[in-house]
């Protein structure tokens, strides 16, 4: 019970090198070889430049924080016993349009008003009691 | 781009007629496609019109259910539904929406009468309010202990990159909202004014699932969270209902009932707000919306007696006031204060009470209560309270804020 029902995220044949690399604590994404376009999910036409061509590349997983919020009602399986939980927007360094929401990690509840937009994150992974694994964010040192 | 066409072709050709609710209400009794049905009937007779006299339908969306898949009639009532359910013969031209809002349903009816394929159309929206689960506000024993016990839930695709977050329900517009108050320094208290108008509205309409609860400012100040800055009255007010309007040719409306509401000006959303951020979605789409309305009017935000605004959640409004024009980027937390908003205050904002203080029925509520102030009958039914602002000209009335969204000017005179 508990963490254990949280959703598993399943690898489609198209992000398939994401959740790999994941697994391995590795952080890629996919990446328009025409325009250099970094984008959170895998694109079939990039929208700045209308390419077709892509890679996985490695960004250096900082990040500024967007916008975030801490839920306290949730409606997701799992996730019960972690309330309140921080959900975070961040956009990473190599990219402003491309953002990666995720949880932050490591910040307790009576320390979220010192939280303020634009703070600097890195990507962390967690590996969960049912086998998953997560991209992250963290607040930088 | 393309300059947005000055003077939509469809200006001052369409009227609206009809416009009625059903009962509304918390887990009704009565199923979803009767409470269609009398809320379109109630529109039809409005109107002064017949079923025999509707020869076109318009609704959104295309499909329904709530999450747990559409049940026809039960749980949902779309256009083929509506047409075997109100016996209509012959309809010359219908449409089901995909994606957008029930402003889509709205705008595009607008268009298929200036077409001339149809005169008199009926548009509808019926919600469903889940019985268990998400959005039935409670979740039993039973279904908790289910929770715990199931196997985690596979996600796969965008899914994948949000579900195993536990981001649900408002977590993108608690962010934005957050985002809006690091940016420009609003507080939770601020938007005790506009939680408050919307319940005054709401206090004086009938239909409304608050009609006998008041809400004060300490109730709102302690409310818990939902997701912060979102708190419980932040949130829209899932309901069992439906709510209809009827749209006719502008040249017909000499010989019907109800004083016309004229169509006067139409702005467009069009805005994919997928892997958008929180924050520039909501300025993006209502931006859209309010650029592109402006453009088409020679009228400007003075001549605009009140709005009836989308809110699926509180902040919605200061996006809708500021990219309508009302106020400055950043200044809509103020500018809301001190009645501002209020029925008697410079700019009524949602009298009916809006989603949150009305019911949930996905915008439908806002353009009837648009229509009912611009023909002035807005205290007329019984138990509607004092809702009526005094000597309304135009009302401004937008819903949908994600992709396609629309906003409209109903005026009482052609403008």
């Amino acid at each position: 019970m508990g963490a254990e029902q949280k959703p598993v995220p399943v690898a489609t044949d198209e992000d398939r090198p994401y959740w790999e690399a994941v697994k391995e604590h590795k952080f890629v994404l996919h990446h328009c070889r025409t325009c250099g376009l970094y984008s959170s999910q895998p694109r079939i036409v990039c929208p700045k430049c209308h390419g077709e061509d892509f890679e996985w590349k490695a960004p250096s997983g900082r990040g500024k924080i967007h916008s975030y919020t801490i839920i306290y009602q949730t409606f997701t399986s799992g996730f019960e016993e972690d309330i309140p939980y921080i959900i975070c927007h961040a956009a990473i360094d190599e990219e402003p349009t491309c953002y990666i929401t995720a949880n932050l990690l490591g910040v307790p509840e009576e320390d979220f008003d010192k939280l303020t937009i634009d703070l600097p994150v890195v990507i962390d992974f967690e590996d969960r009691p049912n086998g998953s694994t997560v991209p992250q964010w963290r607040l930088a040192k | 781009m393309p300059p947005f066409p000055k003077g939509f072709e469809a200006k001052n050709k369409v009227a609206i007629i009809g416009a009625a609710h059903s009962q509304l209400g918390r887990r009704l009794e009565r199923p979803t496609g009767a409470l269609a049905v009398d809320a379109c009937l109630a529109a039809i007779a409005d109107a002064g019109l017949d079923v025999k006299d509707i020869d076109g339908v318009s609704n959104w969306p295309a499909t329904d259910g709530q999450g747990v898949g559409p049940r026809e009639g039960y749980n949902s009532a779309h256009v083929e539904w509506m047409v075997q359910g109100l016996g209509i013969e012959q309809v010359n031209w219908w449409q089901s929406g995909g994606g957008g809002n029930i402003a889509s349903a709205v705008t595009t009816a607008m268009l298929a009468i200036n077409s001339g394929i149809c005169e008199n159309v009926l548009v509808w929206r019926a919600m469903w309010q889940p019985r268990s689960g998400r959005g039935s506000g409670t979740r039993s024993a039973a279904e908790l202990e289910a929770a715990r016990t199931r196997p985690a839930p596979r996600v796969s695709d965008e899914a994948a990159y949000t579900a195993p977050y536990g981001i649900g329900g408002p977590g993108g517009f608690a962010s934005s909202y957050m985002r809006y108050m690091k940016m420009y320094g609003a507080k939770r208290h601020h938007m005790a004014a506009y939680a408050l108008a919307a319940r005054h509205g709401g206090n004086n309409n009938p239909y409304s699932v608050f009609k006998d609860q008041i809400l004060t400012y300490e109730d709102y100040m302690n409310a818990r969270m939902i997701a912060d800055p979102l708190c419980l009255f932040d949130c829209d007010m899932h309901v069992d209902g439906a709510a209809a309007l009827v749209l006719t040719r502008a040249d017909k409306v000499a010989d019907m009932k109800q004083k016309p509401v004229y169509v006067t000006a139409y702005g467009s959303g069009g805005w994919d707000w997928r892997l958008r951020p929180p924050e520039e979605w909501q300025y993006a789409s209502s931006g859209n919306i309010g650029r592109t309305l402006w453009a088409g009017t020679d009228m400007t935000p003075k001549d605009i007696q009140g709005c009836e605004f989308y809110d699926g959640y509180s902040p919605d409004i200061y996006w809708w006031l500021e990219s309508m024009g009302f106020c400055g980027r950043g200044e809509a937390a103020e500018f809301i204060q001190n009645g501002m908003i209020e029925r008697d205050g410079g700019l009524p904002v949602n009298t009916f009470g809006g989603n949150i203080s009305e019911g949930r029925l996905h915008g439908m509520g806002h353009w009837v209560e648009a229509v009912l102030q611009v023909q002035g009958r807005a205290d007329d039914k019984p138990g509607d309270g004092a809702r009526q602002i005094k000597d309304v000209e135009n009302m401004l009335v937008c819903t949908g804020m994600l992709a396609h969204g629309a906003g409209a000017i109903l005026s009482k005179e052609p403008r």
